[in-house]
């Protein structure tokens, strides 16, 4: 593979992050990031409720002793959240309704929700 | 040997019956599609859209049933564990491409995908070693640009 398309592919993936990184605290100061916790093998609150058609963020921080895979097929994310985490899980804006999350690591773990209103 | 027309009978009935038990095997919307060189996009279009896209070229098989029930199970689930046409979705949230990209990898490094009974019925999704290779390398391109993008 050529070296330069590469590099510049480098350097857009880094000018985005940086983006990513400015933005990331004004969706915990702006009201607009939720927090969800897995503790003792839940998640803790179950239902998070965020603004529909705007995009949002969940902080989830993984309490429990082993690793976590916070996941929704509906928003479609996927990430894994090691023990004593915490993560910021970019979302984009979604129409008003209930969006399912679960710990795909423990299926038998009861599931949450996002409600977009 | 007298129960055996009546076992047959009732096997023929039952698959009668079970023809008029179908699932919408249709194709959503692409919302996002993913973006790769040519190449790449041709080998992973040949050997992994049929289950993970809205792009899926529906089997005959897929219209009789119980084989029907079994092929419209397994395109779900596929869909449900990785689109290529909500790719662009997944890339919104750098964490969660870069996990996405970290089980294709495994997956297609062992072997694993495309699935062995899938291929048997599928030449066109079999991948060769160098096929493979295309796209691991792509892959590996793919998380070295996500790898920058996380905080």
């Amino acid at each position: 593979m050529p070296r330069r398309p590469f590099l510049k592919s480098l350097m857009t993936a880094a000018a985005t992050g940086t983006m990513i990184a400015l933005c990331a605290p004004s969706f915990a100061s702006g009201g607009v990031a939720s927090e969800v916790r897995f503790n003792n093998g839940r998640f803790e609150p179950s239902q998070l409720v965020v603004p529909a058609n705007a995009p949002f963020a969940v902080r989830v921080t993984n309490a429990d002793k082993a690793a976590i895979e916070f996941e929704s097929f509906e928003l479609h994310r996927e990430r894994v959240v090691r023990p004593g985490e915490t993560i910021t899980v970019l979302m984009a804006p979604v129409a008003p309704g209930s969006y399912k999350f679960f710990d795909d690591f423990h299926r038998e773990v009861a599931e949450g929700a996002i409600v977009a209103k | 040997m007298r129960g055996w027309p009546a076992a047959m009978a009732a096997i023929v009935v039952a698959l009668g019956a079970a023809q008029f038990v179908r699932f919408p095997a249709t194709n959503p919307p692409v919302n996002g599609d993913l973006t790769a060189p040519s190449g790449v996009k041709d080998l992973i279009r040949r050997a992994c859209y049929d289950c993970h896209s809205n792009e899926t070229a529906w089997p005959w098989y897929s219209r009789v049933a119980p084989a029907s029930w079994l092929a419209y199970r397994h395109v779900i689930q596929a869909r449900e564990r990785l689109n290529f046409s909500d790719w662009t979705d997944y890339t919104y949230d750098p964490g969660t491409e870069a996990r996405k990209l970290a089980e294709m990898a495994k997956l297609i490094r062992s072997g694993a995908m495309p699935p062995w009974y899938y291929r048997l019925m599928h030449r066109r999704a079999r991948l060769t070693g160098a096929d493979r290779e295309a796209v691991m390398g792509w892959i590996e391109h793919e998380q070295a640009v996500t790898a920058a993008k996380l905080p």
